[in-house]
């Protein structure tokens, strides 16, 4: 009974040094809002097989036409629109087994009619197939054995703000293995893994900043998936715990840092939690709603800018739910990665910027509305 | 002293009283009580699947779905879905269109007010009656 107290102050000094606030310099001090104009909504009429809850796209010029192709998980289906007019153009519907299967799709990258990636995160598998989905090679993208406490190797895993993207002869994607460890270092856990295009040597490339090896961020995809995009010559990622935007220059695979923080966002607090205790599942819901993140980057080739979604802590979400209704700021950079401004998005707007894309015409955020047998997206386009 | 204890016995019988009636099992028998399920009598059990919520647990609770969605002793209420079309792909159009499935499309039976709506949730039911409510996480 006597060890009491001193078991206290124990747990207390255990306590005190679990938590991390990730400051962010220039919070309230630049914000231009109304930088985006909304300008057009675009529709796309989905068959009764799709769902608007897709969670991979793409938009590609094919035959230097603008369309916009997008997966359906339901019949392991690549719907392809034209991105102008809306119209339907065709499907590529996948196998799941035999010498042409490719399991489940988790997502793509159509390079040309000749040339589809697609990729199945059950498998772990990458497939090199053509038009009539029909599979020429594959290759196998992430084994755990491969793993140990010098290299942390990431599972890819493909969403349209983490997409499989080419650059000259390589792909690259990003991903990571969900949990948090004590033996992270700011070396040893890579976030992108990259494949020449002949699917054969794979590399891995940015480690996540310091604040993930120094803190807990609760394992799951809330703070640990990364995204990114690729412009001329860079990968740029967005870590969601991180006011700064990483770019791995492609050419000689040096990283450099840019601030690209949100002046609504003062901190984002790690998990208060030692890292070596499980994780509730509800308590990290829960924290990641009241606390700020930072989600996709997009570049925007045609006007040479790029844009980062950024959320705010919730104000009225509800202890152990799920819905998630943290507001939405988008912050516009330009070519050199500098701030120009930002903007909320109105939150009475159901918009789902998971699935965001850049076109000729603006930059597109899909709405969800009532008419689930359309696509919708609203389009913007930033004014100085 | 004797008034005292009386007194504290009779605030714990009424915080005790005032927490039932606040509680989920509360809440969901006066729901279901409100909402005249047309032959709810017929029914053994009743299964309560949210569309978000814990997501580990609700894969399961819609596997068992479609495994037994054919046994019309059992009553299904899907509740709280973000995309009703998304619910007919997933679990199957001819599935959702049973007698015994009820889709809550004004998310009535989602009790938003209490943590365990997250869950699904399993009711043994008895003539028409709530015998026990169990969530599954």
């Amino acid at each position: 009974m006597k060890y009491t107290p001193i078991l206290f102050l124990g747990f207390l000094f255990f306590s005190c040094g679990e938590g991390g606030k990730i400051v962010n310099e220039n919070y309230n001090s630049r914000e231009k809002e109304q930088i985006l104009s909304l300008i057009n909504t675009k529709e796309y009429m989905l068959d009764s097989e799709t769902s608007y809850l897709t969670n991979y796209l793409q938009y590609v010029d094919i035959d230097s036409i603008p369309q916009l192709c997008f997966m359906n998980e339901y019949n392991n289906s690549i719907y392809i629109y034209e991105e102008n007019s809306g119209d339907f153009i065709e499907k590529i519907a996948f196998e799941k087994e035999g010498s042409n299967g490719v399991n489940n799709l988790q997502g793509f990258y159509y390079v040309n009619s000749d040339s589809i990636y697609v990729y199945s995160y059950s498998t772990n598998m990458l497939y090199l197939a053509d038009q009539d989905a029909r599979v020429k090679s594959k290759v196998i993208m992430y084994d755990a054995l491969e793993s140990n406490f010098d290299q942390i190797i990431p599972s890819p895993y493909l969403q349209t703000r983490s997409p499989l993207k080419g650059h000259r002869d390589h792909l690259y994607c990003t991903g990571f293995v969900a949990g948090e460890t004590s033996f992270e270092t700011t070396e040893n856990r890579p976030v992108i893994t990259s494949i020449d295009t002949k699917l054969r040597e794979k590399e891995y490339f940015v480690n996540y900043p310091k604040q993930y090896a120094d803190n807990n961020w609760a394992g799951g995809f809330a703070y640990r998936m990364p995204y990114f995009d690729i412009d001329s010559s860079s990968l740029i990622v967005s870590f969601s715990a991180d006011h700064y935007l990483t770019e791995l220059n492609l050419t000689d695979k040096t990283n450099k840092y840019h601030y690209a923080g949100s002046s609504k966002i003062d901190y984002i607090s790690s998990y208060p939690q030692n890292k070596a205790l499980p994780i509730n599942e509800d308590k990290a819901f829960d924290w990641y709603m009241s606390n700020a993140s930072y989600e996709g980057i997009f570049y925007d080739k045609f006007r040479r800018l790029y844009y980062r979604i950024a959320r705010l802590a919730s104000k009225d979400h509800i202890s152990g739910h799920r819905q998630n209704k943290k507001p939405i700021v988008i912050i516009v950079l330009d070519a050199g990665l500098n701030y120009l401004g930002e903007a909320s998005l109105p939150q009475n707007t159901k918009y789902h910027p998971s699935n965001c894309y850049v076109s000729k015409d603006g930059f597109n955020i899909q709405v969800l509305n009532d008419d689930e047998n359309k696509l919708t997206f609203h389009q913007f386009l930033f004014t100085e | 002293m004797k008034y005292i204890k009386k007194n504290i016995c009779g605030l714990l019988c009424l915080l005790i009283l005032q927490s039932c009636d606040k509680s989920y099992e509360g809440a969901l028998r006066k729901i279901v009580e409100q909402e005249k399920i047309p032959h709810f009598d017929k029914y053994n059990a009743m299964v309560i699947i949210p569309g978000s919520g814990c997501t580990g647990c609700i894969t399961q609770a819609e596997d068992y779905f479609l495994q037994n969605c054919h046994d019309t002793s059992t009553l299904f209420i899907l509740t709280y879905n973000l995309s009703l079309k998304e619910v007919s792909l997933r679990l199957k159009e001819e599935n959702i269109n049973k007698e015994n499935v009820i889709i809550d499309k004004s998310n009535k039976f989602y009790l938003s007010r209490y943590q365990d709506a997250i869950y699904p949730i399993v009711c043994t039911l008895d003539k028409g009656h709530i015998i026990n409510i169990r969530k599954l996480n």
